[in-house]
């Protein structure tokens, strides 16, 4: 046997013997534990007692603690909804108003072949008293799917009535009553979200809609889908802001944690505004449809977007499809004489023409062996550009058309955005038709047609940011819809996009003259009392297979206010008004703009033209 | 009484010997069994690694049990937490459905509020009225529209534009009395006062002479 301590040669004085001793005696003593059976049993004891402390806590989570842990139970708490039946973002107009939310109704479901058929009255019964099933509809259905995995006791059970369900399973389950067990066991309540539209009709299509498998469908509901989505993506790269910097009055109903919303630029009331006179206007011209579009020309915000017929969101199963989606930027049309303003502002930007130059009308004009006359079948003679716009005279137009030459014609109906997408944040907007040089069916007559807005087609909104950068002093201006993205705590606000300078500041501000004059020489049924109102109207005739017939028209009107400093535009647009009571836009479209603009600047609060330039210059 | 209790003694001490004999046994086959290292660094050693594995194991048992235990209550506080959301739904859900335009509009109508169509704005103490409405469509389509006078909100107007320019005529000509009245009491009072200097100037003089 080997000592543990070797021993040391002691050199020290006194007793050389004694430390050898000691060691001796120690390593004995060790040599001797060492062979005590005892250890091995030290060690077993040592783990027999760790494995009990682990076997102890797992005998208290299964006795003490088994309603936490109880399987069913845990089910039952956990039946959050998640995936596709998860809470989708919320959208509320700029002042807060909720356009889209969801609401939650609950899921009854069985697995009929688990519950034995003496049972069935049981349940039936259970689900009358909590939740008011009918008993016999319960049993029925039951009987019907004996042998099934899986059956719908009720499909949209009130949110109080599954809450109370809910709750009485889980009592039941928590009380470990055998019998009761067996009714509850196979049947489960399920939290189940819908899409609900608390304004119903109002900017449905704007919106769009989230269908029963909760699959969005066009609109604003599609675009953002991914974002709006509780599986989706969180906010994109950008200038995240705190929450905070919201108004209080926008915050007020949205999620306060992690929950998703779209703040947008429109204002409901505005919508309601545009809607109620879009529907009257229909009404009394007799139209077929229509669409109204309210933008801030400043920064692109679309403050309303209204298009008649419309569709409930809440009930689109009982709804025509044909109206779902946004005519406002998919429905492309010849936009008639409101082009003009086009035509005219990319000459005065080029310095081909000013407001007083003039041209001679003789009534006809022939381009590129085609003869165009105007809408009035007379000769106005010799008038001004400016008097030329405001009786939207086509001659005139193709002169000028003329002397700007077909390029610069085409490069500024391009600069404009037309034939392009104005890539506004909404699913299915079209880019329009513009037929340029370089097509092999374009003509010289098409710069002819094309200068008065026929024989291209655009979108009202592609219309509307085209005027919008008149108002803007020749800036042209992205439109947007959503003004903020919030995710939680952090808000990613949409910046004014400057597509690009499309006219000169005093080009623009010509224009705004020359569609005043228009408004005051030509279109006085636009005209706003107290305001100074810049526009065009515009009818155009609808091409059919046959050519263009005069008894169906597209009458529009486009314009801004206060002109000095526009606050918004408004493109006015119906679609066939009854010819028997006028098929002119300015005896239509006119009016229209004429009531949405008043009921806007008094909805905006801005003062008459008096009172507020008169404050202006006091300040 | 005493050879009955050294018996007894002598059977506890043989079966105390014999259940330690069976232990020892028991240990001994135990040893032979997981057989230790004899010396005491390397038992040290072993002891060591066992401690080691097992308290890796228990570590392992005790951290999923912990897992399991918090998995439970995130699940549990999950569920309160989608209660509360659709509870908040269901409140916002209730808030919206009285919050829509029509609805807000029936209930004003029902109030006997009618639409408003006019607004006055007020510049430099003068009202200044906003102009006519413009005409409504319906009656550019020849449908017959109601007189104005017929129309409650301008004859509320109207009695509202009475009220205002009265209770203004009242105020420029309260004003008017309140600036003449100050005036008037200025001038006394600063005759007052020239009438003391007057008098502290005049007094001595009289009492001099």
């Amino acid at each position: 046997m080997v000592n543990f301590v070797p021993p040391t040669p002691n050199t020290s004085k006194g007793k050389p013997d004694e430390p050898l001793a000691l060691t001796t005696s120690v390593a004995e003593r060790s040599d001797r534990l060492l062979r005590q059976p005892w250890r091995v049993g030290a060690v077993a004891v040592l783990l027999a007692l760790l494995g009990g402390v682990l076997i102890l806590r797992l005998l208290d989570m299964q006795i003490r603690l088994w309603n936490f842990y109880s399987e069913p139970v845990a089910s039952a708490q956990t039946t959050s909804a998640l995936g596709n039946d998860a809470t989708r973002g919320i959208i509320v107009d700029r002042d807060g108003e909720p356009l889209a939310i969801d609401r939650y109704v609950y899921q009854v479901t069985a697995t009929p072949r688990n519950i034995p058929e003496d049972l069935w009255e049981g349940v039936a019964q259970l689900l009358e008293e909590y939740a008011g099933i009918p008993a016999a509809s319960t049993r029925a259905t039951l009987s019907e799917n004996k042998d099934g995995y899986y059956a719908v006791l009720a499909k949209e059970l009130d949110f109080q009535q599954g809450r109370k369900l809910q709750q009485i399973k889980r009592q039941i389950l928590e009380n470990k009553d055998l019998e009761d067990d067996l009714l509850v066991n196979n049947v489960f309540v399920v939290a189940k979200p819908l899409r609900f539209y608390p304004q119903y009709r109002l900017a449905s299509q704007l919106i769009g809609f989230v269908n029963g498998e909760r699959t969005a469908v066009l609109g604003l509901e599609r675009y953002y889908d991914s974002f709006l989505r509780y599986d989706g993506v969180g906010l994109p790269r950008g200038k995240w802001q705190s929450r905070d910097t919201l108004p209080d009055e926008t915050l007020r109903y949205l999620p306060t944690d992690a929950g998703k919303s779209l703040v947008l630029t429109l204002d409901r009331t505005i919508q309601w505004i545009i809607e109620d006179e879009l529907a009257q206007g229909i009404e009394v011209y007799g139209a077929q449809g229509g669409t109204i579009i309210v933008m801030d020309p400043k920064t692109g915000a679309i403050l309303g977007m209204a298009n008649e017929p419309s569709f409930d969101p809440n009930n689109y199963l009982q709804e025509d499809p044909n109206y779902f989606t946004n005519p406002a930027i998919s429905a492309q049309y010849e936009p008639g004489s409101i082009f003009k303003i086009i035509t005219m502002a990319a000459a005065v930007d080029a310095g081909v023409v000013e407001s007083t130059s003039t041209f001679t009308d003789t009534g006809t004009i022939v381009v590129g062996q085609r003869t165009f006359r105007n809408s009035s079948r007379t000769a106005a003679g010799v008038i001004t550009v400016a008097d030329a716009l405001a009786l939207s005279d086509n001659v005139v137009t193709i002169q000028v058309a003329l002397e700007l030459g077909v390029k610069k014609f085409y490069q500024a109906v391009n600069r404009f955005g037309f034939g392009q997408a104005t890539e506004i944040d909404l699913a299915n907007e079209s880019a329009g038709i513009v037929k340029a040089p370089g097509n092999p069916k374009w003509s010289e007559a098409d710069l002819a047609a094309n200068s008065f807005g026929q024989g291209i087609a655009v979108t009202p909104m592609q219309m509307v940011m085209a005027t919008g950068a008149i108002a803007n002093g020749g800036q042209l201006m992205r439109p947007y819809v959503v003004q903020a993205r919030i995710q939680g705590d952090y808000v990613l606000p949409t910046e004014p996009t400057v597509v690009r300078r499309v006219l000169k500041p005093e080009s623009a501000a010509t224009m705004t003259e020359m569609m005043i004059h228009t408004v005051e020489a030509g279109n006085q049924a636009a005209r706003v009392p107290g305001y100074t109102v810049a526009g065009k109207s515009g009818t155009a005739e609808i091409a059919s297979n046959g050519g263009y017939t005069e008894k169906e028209t597209i009458a529009s009107f486009v314009g801004f206010a206060p002109a000095d400093d526009p606050q918004f535009v408004v493109l006015v647009k119906l679609d066939r008004p009854d010819p028997s009571i006028s098929p002119w836009a300015a005896k239509t479209a006119a009016p229209i703009f004429s009531r949405v603009a008043y009921r806007l600047l008094d909805h905006l609060n801005i003062p008459p033209d008096d009172i507020r330039l008169a404050a202006a210059s006091q300040q | 009484m005493y050879q009955h209790s050294t018996l007894s003694q002598t059977t506890i001490e043989i079966g105390s010997s014999l259940t330690r004999t069976t232990v020892q046994n028991g240990l001994r086959t135990l040893n032979r069994l997981v057989p230790l290292p004899d010396s005491f660094a390397g038992f040290l050693s072993w002891a060591l690694v066992l401690a080691i594995v097992a308290g890796g194991i228990l570590l392992q048992v005790w951290t999923s049990l912990l897992i399991t235990e918090a998995r439970m209550e995130l699940a549990s506080l999950q569920t309160q937490h989608a209660e509360l959301e659709r509870e908040n739904a269901q409140i916002l859900w209730q808030i919206s459905q009285y919050a829509s335009l029509e609805k807000v509009e029936q209930r004003a109508r029902e109030l006997g509020y009618v639409p408003a169509t006019q607004r006055r704005y007020v510049s430099s103490g003068q009202p200044v009225a906003a102009g006519a409405n413009p005409a409504p469509v319906a009656a550019t389509a020849a449908t017959v529209a109601a007189p104005q006078s017929e129309n409650p909100l301008q004859q509320v107007e109207q009695k509202d534009a009475g009220v205002f320019s009265t209770a203004q005529a009242s105020l420029q000509s309260g004003w008017q009395t309140a600036s003449e009245r100050s005036a008037q009491l200025w001038h006394k009072l600063q005759t007052t006062v020239q009438m003391k200097q007057l008098r502290t100037i005049v007094e001595p003089w009289f009492r001099g002479s």
